[in-house]
């Protein structure tokens, strides 16, 4: 697999891990902050429900006078439930239904204690005005019945008033029997009492039945106030809250494990990358080391390249030039060789004829001559000299020989013009006759030009300049090969040369093809060339350029395209210190 | 040396036409061979034009490449197609290898000679070609089978990159067609096909071997027209593939089915008019018992063979 998509995938899993982890995190209550609250909170609650109880009882035994502590003690009860449901025990915050069954148990617990501890206070005020008002009624009953000389009714009173006090205060069961039995007594005294205290006694006897009723209702409601188990409730829920709160801790502690994984993968992961990346750096060094060294070896084959063509344009040229000549000489050659053997040929009968003289020679030479055989000799001599002159042997002999001597002058002349062409006898600057190398280099390209006629307008008085023939006759070579090669068969090259101010000017003009504006532009580039592979290397008239230019001399190129090329080489008198250096 | 002239002394002297526009050639090969031949000279192709025109008993034509007006191999080819019994031989200095393709395949000249020439060479070519002319040199292998009018096709491949190629052409010019990988399997051919009329070899390296190759089929089986094709075109083994193989065609790749198949087409032509030629020749040579012409040429042949 690419390690592009690896990276990929790799990115996507972590991207992915980070989200999930905060979202698993997200769904993970703030537990510590919670648990501290609610614990709190459940505490406070424990306490106001044994404060409720406490106070109850206090408000029973009439040690409280009224009910400020225990009904704030009860609102602050019902308040604490009911923040603690709005805060945290609602099925929207908590998922958990076991506690919030636990929850809605003790809500229901302490309101159904709230509500006895309500009866229980309703109940026990009424019992406790019977009980504060009964003893002064009774006093009052005891005062009128002594008056009246009512002793047992005196007694009874008296008698009722410490068991109701005993019974509401001890809640004694033999006093509330006491009560019972006195209460009947009560209605069988009224009837003896004065009429004015008749009122006082049905008060009196109102509230010891009123006694009796809520001692023991406010008795009952306060026990089942008291015997409520709002206390363990609490203590369940408090269990399931430490429950759930440990659950809820183990789930941070598995987000932790992942959390740890995912740091873990991520560590891996960048240690990978790391890696690779060290790995590819590595790689990346050791491939720009490569290919330095492959550019620094194109850029030194490049440079023994150019050298190499510059001298295989050379070589190109030389092959040309060498062609051509071979050409020009092997015309001449072929018939003086063959005027050779023609002649051998025609020696072989002129040679009968000088056996004949010889013969006549000896035969004259004895002292008898054999007349007659003198004779046949001679006839035969004269037949033969008569048959050559026939054949036109002998001025064919001397035409032959002729025409050799002039084949012999023409490669003479072809031989005197490479050496002028080449200049190999002197390698160093001199002042030269730029006609001598124009002619030398005119007779070598004239395979080429063949039928071409060459127009040579050559200026008076043309000073010798300072060069390299060599490499200027190279230039020409390059120049007059140009025009050859673009004009017809019959095509016309004119060179020009004259005098200036600064040097010579050699203009070299010819009826050829031309060129087009781009192809001017590009003459002087190395390796430009619109002749077909393998006729030019490109490098004839970039050299040319290099070479003018390195004379301190110039080089312009004017053409149109279908009508003709004009190239005027500009060269300097002198050559300056800097130029000969470059050109030797 | 001995000469034609002196072997027929009855006959009427070859006539042979010099062309050159150096005088002194046309001078120097005149007073060589003047002794063996009749010599005309013209000094340009126009001239030389009028004088195969006018003479209609013209043997040879030996003609300069380079000369003002026409040039030498396009003289040839005119005189190709209007004297195409005259044996053409092209003389020049200078062999650069568009003039020796244009001449083997557009002017089908018999020899092509480089100056400076050695005399005595020129005049055995010159004989050569006349006998060439005049016989066959299919006369030779007479111990192969009269050949048939069904010309069979043998293609030497070294190359193997341009079997499609003759495949298609073979099937457009509807002729059996062998293909032979090396030397050993065309001789192989040529021994058991007495048909064979075309020999093409495809060699990417024309080198000696490849000449010592066609020199010998063409000298065992003249009457194969050869066509050598090869990438790595060059000037000395195509006039020595000429010279000495006499083949028909010199071609440089790449080849198309397009350009192959009228060059294949005139090679059977050729092949079939050699043919025909040398049966009526066999028939000509039964008939004659004694000192006929061509027995003189026959044994004249033998000597310069040998």
């Amino acid at each position: 697999m690419k390690p592009s998509i690896l990276l990929l995938i790799y990115l996507s899993l972590a991207i992915g891990g980070a989200a999930g982890i905060v979202y698993y995190q997200s769904t993970l209550p703030d537990t510590e902050q919670m648990n501290n609250d609610v614990s709190q909170k459940l505490l406070s609650i424990d306490g106001l429900n044994a404060s409720v109880g406490e106070l109850a009882l206090r408000s029973r035994h009439h040690i409280d006078n009224n009910y400020d502590n225990l009904t704030r003690t009860t609102a602050l009860l019902e308040q604490s439930l009911v923040s603690l449901e709005q805060r945290y025990f609602n099925p929207e915050q908590l998922k958990d239904p076991m506690l919030l069954r636990n929850f809605e148990l003790l809500n229901k617990e302490i309101m159904i204690q709230n509500d006895l501890i309500e009866s229980f206070k309703s109940h026990n005020s009424v019992l406790r005005n019977s009980v504060r008002y009964a003893p002064a009624a009774g006093q009052n009953l005891m005062q009128i019945a002594r008056e009246a000389k009512l002793i047992e009714a005196e007694g009874l009173y008296a008698q009722v008033v410490r068991e109701l006090l005993e019974y509401a205060l001890l809640g004694s069961s033999l006093s509330e029997e006491k009560l019972k039995i006195a209460l009947p007594k009560l209605a069988e005294i009224e009837t003896a009492l004065p009429e004015f205290a008749q009122i006082a006694h049905l008060e009196f006897t109102r509230h010891v039945k009123t006694v009796l009723d809520e001692k023991a209702l406010t008795d009952q409601y306060l026990s089942k106030a008291l015997l409520t188990t709002s206390s363990s409730k609490i203590q369940g829920l408090s269990q399931a809250w430490n429950q759930w709160i440990m659950q809820q801790s183990s789930q941070a502690a598995r987000l932790d494990q992942w959390v740890m994984a995912y740091i873990a993968f991520l560590l891996v992961g960048l240690g990978f990358i790391a890696w690779k990346l060290r790995s590819l750096y590595l790689h990346l060094d050791h491939e720009v080391a490569v290919q330095t060294a492959e550019v620094q070896k194109a850029f030194d084959d490049l440079k023994e390249s150019e050298s190499k063509l510059v001298q295989s344009e050379k070589m190109a040229s030389l092959g040309q030039m060498v062609a051509g000549v071979a050409h020009e000489i092997n015309t001449p050659l072929g018939y003086i060789s063959s005027n050779v053997d023609t002649i051998r040929l025609n020696m072989g009968e002129l040679d009968g004829i000088l056996q004949s003289v010889d013969m006549i020679s000896q035969e004259i030479s004895q002292s008898k001559p054999n007349t007659k055989k003198i004779g046949n000799i001679v006839k035969r001599m004269v037949h033969v000299y008569r048959s050559m002159r026939q054949r036109e042997t002998l001025s064919e002999i001397e035409d032959l020989l002729q025409d050799s001597s002039y084949g012999l002058s023409e490669i003479s002349d072809l031989v005197s013009s490479l050496k002028d062409f080449s200049r190999l006898d002197r390698t160093s600057v001199l002042d030269t006759d730029l006609h001598q190398g124009l002619d030398a280099t005119l007779k070598i390209c004239s395979s080429l030009i063949g039928q071409r006629q060459v127009i040579k307008t050559y200026g008076q008085n043309i000073p010798l300049i300072e060069c390299m023939p060599a490499q200027l006759n190279q230039v020409f070579m390059n120049i007059i090969t140009n025009s050859a090669q673009a004009t017809a068969d019959d095509g016309v090259i004119e060179i020009i040369t004259r005098a200036t101010d600064q040097g010579v000017e050699i203009e070299f003009s010819d009826n050829g093809s031309g060129m087009s504006e781009s192809t001017i532009k590009q003459i002087f580039d190395p390796f430009f060339t619109t002749k077909e592979v393998g006729e030019g290397t490109g490098l004839g008239m970039s050299i040319s350029y290099k070479i003018i230019k390195s004379h301190g001399g110039d080089i312009e190129v004017n053409s149109l395209l279908n009508q003709g090329t004009q190239v005027t080489v500009k060269l300097p008198l002198k050559q300056s210190q800097a130029s000969l250096s470059v050109i030797k | 040396m001995p000469t034609l002239a002196d072997t027929v002394v009855t006959q009427p002297r070859p006539q042979v036409l010099l062309v050159d526009d150096e005088p002194r050639i046309l001078r120097s090969l005149r007073a060589a061979l003047k002794r063996d031949y009749d010599i005309t000279t013209a000094s340009n192709g126009r001239d030389a034009q009028k004088i195969i025109k006018a003479n209609a008993n013209l043997s040879v034509i030996i003609s300069d490449e380079r000369m003002p007006g026409l040039l030498g191999h396009e003289l040839l080819a005119w005189s190709k197609q209007h004297r195409p019994q005259v044996t053409r031989i092209l003389m020049t200095g200078y062999s650069d290898l568009q003039a020796i393709q244009n001449s083997i395949n557009e002017a089908e000249v018999f020899k092509y000679i480089t100056k400076p020439w050695n005399i005595g060479e020129l005049k055995a070519v010159i004989d050569d070609g006349i006998i060439h002319e005049n016989t066959h040199h299919q006369f030779l292998d007479s111990d192969r089978p009269e050949p048939t009018n069904e010309c069979l096709l043998a293609i030497m491949n070294r190359v193997n990159s341009n079997d499609g190629i003759y495949h298609k052409v073979a099937k457009s010019l509807a002729k059996k067609t062998v293909m032979a990988d090396d030397i050993g399997a065309v001789f192989n051919v040529l021994e058991r096909h007495s048909n064979v009329g075309v020999l093409f070899v495809d060699d990417d390296r024309v080198d000696a071997d490849t000449v010592n190759t066609v020199t010998l089929i063409h000298e065992k089986y003249p009457s194969v027209v050869i066509i050598v094709a090869t990438s790595a075109a060059d000037g000395n083994s195509a006039i020595k593939l000429l010279n000495s193989g006499q083949i028909f065609r010199y071609l440089v790749k790449p080849l198309t089915a397009t350009r192959l198949l009228p060059m294949l087409q005139a090679a059977i032509k050729q092949y079939e008019e050699k043919a025909a030629k040398q049966a009526h020749i066999k028939q000509a040579y039964s008939d004659d018992t004694g000192d006929s012409l061509i027995k003189a040429y026959w044994q004249k042949v033998m000597k310069l063979w040998h």
